[in-house]
């Protein structure tokens, strides 16, 4: 009986979040995404509302012992050498405490990865973004909106994401139209 | 239960109506749910948490809170989120103004100095879920100086202790970082009974970074006040170095650490041994049994990728003693990841531990010798499957009345079995069986279903009896607290 009125409860709050403005469908208003600012492990300063002014920006909240973030990683790389020209911007953020954060510059430097990574070792963004498990993905429209958030990784994700990604380029107008083709592509599954 | 549902109802309705009004650009919010539900058959015991967490900014001004019913029928028994005695209300709040370059927060309040050696008060923590300050925070930064300033009572439980910190920093040359952090604990009572007292910490950090290598170095002293009768010695200190340093696609790192009257609980300093993935090796981690009050030790880790990242080899050592060069660890950790094709990667691992336990009433030495390997394999463009697989041997001895000898006495296994159906399935089950006679089960069935919906809610269901530990299954990495039963959890955002 007790669980049966939790999940009521539940029903009732998910109800009045899903009727208003912030719990309403993908595709009409969405939730504006709090600004922050994260270094790269070089000292960099780099923040969210620089970049979304030019596109898409996925963050990715991974750390260096997370095995399905290393699955994960490799193929986010390939979608953003795909479209960083075209106005995407791809923040690895890495969730690695004391413990481990001495990893993040090794792992990034012996696996090549060109994106940007962006320290958060006492998981100040992560609790923003509500990060409880890795990797996580959150996807913000360059109206500053959550347009997808996902939780953990299964190969053929990234189709899926990279689908998300070229759907807001293209409301931006940040896709010239001779990459029709390659939106065409990504969004019927085929992998770059 | 009427009452924490009204007013949950009353605070997501009054966040809801915050929201509509949110026609400015300047408005931002954000909103995330989750809901959890335990029931552990052993234990007869439930546990139900809601939990809501908000965030409303308007121009310079942001305020974050958490609504959270906690409702375990017994706290002490099962609390697998570590939210402490059940609670129903709001448990956090912040509120935050951001002019500039500066920043100050009212609230609960979080803040790292020197990788946690310093002081680390974080958020949302695996253990003990929160141990935030209930105060004022305030820090200036440009990309030459910063200053910080924290100030507050611990928030949760019996608020014994008033603590100040405050921090300055310098960045010049563009890759060198130096920064002095100082603390001040006013205590009426800590865990060992010590009377009222005022503690003081304080130290610097050096961070250097060259396109072939970092250094990082902190040093941390405390000074008891008043000392305790007996104590040797009377001050105690923190140091931690880690040097990295990268050749092509090789990168060697290595830390060192010493702690000596060093454990309080602001500080949760790096530990210098490996954070392992697997369950095993996770489980059984020097960490576990990690002294900050009396530690040294050192880690040695080298990475490379091969052939485009094809075959990817770390090897790693730790070891470390106390400052008596008693209780003596090490272990030694390899993995060679070979990815075969592109749809199919293979990772093989291996690690011997060793170390000597102090347990109060007897010293009880433990080697363990860990086997594991994975295999990664995609089909049909979305499905994929993954094995895991980890065999731990292992030891435990009382050394003043026994003897080691081999084979070692006991055999912990774990297999994971996952099916992924990407972009919204997981499937996974993950069995572990044991011979350990000090166990008083034999084995561990665990099954779950992940499912990914409608981009923004994630809904996990599993059932059967799983042994704790770090779990990496369904494609996700996770803490898991003991237990045989169901569980259900389902997360929003908003």
């Amino acid at each position: 009986m007790t669980l049966m009125k939790w999940a009521l409860g539940a029903v009732v709050v998910l109800s009045i979040l899903v009727n208003s403005p912030i719990g309403s469908g993908a595709q009409e208003v969405k939730t504006h995404v709090p600004e922050f600012k994260l270094k790269t492990p070089e000292g960099k300063e780099m923040g969210l509302k620089d970049h979304l002014a030019k596109g898409p920006v996925l963050l990715n909240f991974w750390t260096t012992w997370c095995k399905p973030c290393q699955k994960e990683l490799p193929e986010l790389q390939k979608i953003y050498d795909k479209y960083r020209e075209k106005g995407f911007t791809f923040f690895a953020i890495s969730e690695d405490d004391q413990r481990t954060q001495a990893r993040v510059r090794p792992t990034v430097r012996s696996r090549k990865y060109e994106f940007p990574v962006l320290m958060d070792p006492d998981h100040k963004v992560g609790n923003l973004f509500g990060v409880r498990s890795y990797p996580t993905n959150v996807l913000v429209g360059p109206d500053g909106k959550i347009a997808m958030n996902s939780q953990g990784y299964r190969k053929g994700d990234e189709k899926k994401m990279e689908a998300a990604i070229v759907k807001l380029l293209k409301e931006s107008a940040q896709v010239p139209s001779n990459d029709e083709d390659a939106s065409e592509e990504s969004e019927g599954g085929d992998e770059s | 239960m009427r009452l924490p549902l009204l007013r949950l109802c009353c605070f997501a309705g009054l966040f809801s109506i915050l929201a509509s009004s949110a026609h400015s650009e300047d408005i931002v919010t954000q909103a995330r749910q989750e809901l959890e539900l335990w029931h552990d058959s052993d234990l007869d015991e439930s546990v139900a948490d809601e939990r809501f967490d908000t965030f409303l900014g308007y121009g310079n001004f942001s305020l974050l809170a958490t609504f959270l019913i906690h409702q375990p029928t017994n706290a002490a028994r099962l609390d697998p989120s570590d939210y402490g005695e059940s609670f129903e209300g709001v448990r956090k709040r912040t509120l935050e103004a951001r002019v500039g370059p500066a920043v100050a927060q009212l609230g609960e309040v979080y803040t790292t100095l020197a990788r946690g050696v310093g002081l680390q008060i974080i958020e949302n923590q695996v253990v003990d879920f929160d141990n935030g300050i209930d105060g004022f925070r305030t820090a200036w930064e440009d990309p030459r100086f910063r200053v910080e300033l924290l100030a507050g009572r611990n928030s949760f439980g019996t608020r014994e202790a008033a603590l100040k910190a405050g921090s300055v920093g310098w960045t010049g040359l563009s890759m060198l970082d130096l920064a002095l952090h100082g603390v001040q604990v006013d205590s009426s009572a800590d865990a060992a009974g010590r009377a009222r007292g005022r503690d003081r910490i304080g130290g610097g950090e050096l961070n250097y970074r060259t396109a072939w290598g970092d250094l990082h170095a902190s040093y941390f002293t405390r000074r008891y006040d008043p000392p305790a009768e007996g104590d040797s010695p009377p001050d105690g200190h923190g140091a931690y170095g880690a040097m990295s340093v990268y050749y092509g696609p090789a990168a060697v790192t290595l830390e060192g650490i010493d702690y000596r009257r060093y454990d309080w609980a602001y500080t949760i300093p790096p530990t210098g041994v490996r954070q392992h993935t697997t369950t095993l090796l996770n489980r059984t981690s020097h960490t576990v049994t990690f002294d900050p009050d009396d530690q040294r030790g050192y880690q040695a880790e080298l990475l490379v990728n091969l052939f485009d990242g094809d075959l990817e080899v770390i090897a790693n050592r730790a070891a470390g003693e106390d400052h008596d060069g008693e209780l003596p660890y090490f272990e030694d950790y390899g993995q060679v990841q070979w990815t075969v094709l592109p749809s199919l990667i293979a990772t093989g691992r291996a690690a011997e531990t060793e170390e000597t336990v102090d347990e109060g009433a007897k010293v009880v030495f433990f080697e363990r010798i860990t086997l594991g390997g994975n295999i990664y394999w995609s089909f049909a463009d979305t499905w994929t499957l993954e094995l895991d697989f980890e065999t731990q041997k292992l030891q435990e001895l009382d050394l003043a009345t026994a003897e080691f000898t081999f084979p070692l006495q006991a055999r912990d296994n774990i297999l994971t079995v996952n099916l992924f159906h990407a972009p919204w399935l997981a499937v996974a089950v993950t069995h572990e069986w044991t011979n350990d006679p000090g166990e008083t089960k034999d084995g561990w069935t665990f099954a779950e279903v992940n499912l990914q919906i409608m981009d923004r809610h994630q809904i996990n269901i599993g059932g059967g009896s799983f042994r704790g530990g770090q779990l990496c299954s369904g494609g996700i990495c996770r803490p898991l607290a003991p237990f045989t039963g169901a569980r259900v959890n389902w997360q929003t955002t908003f």
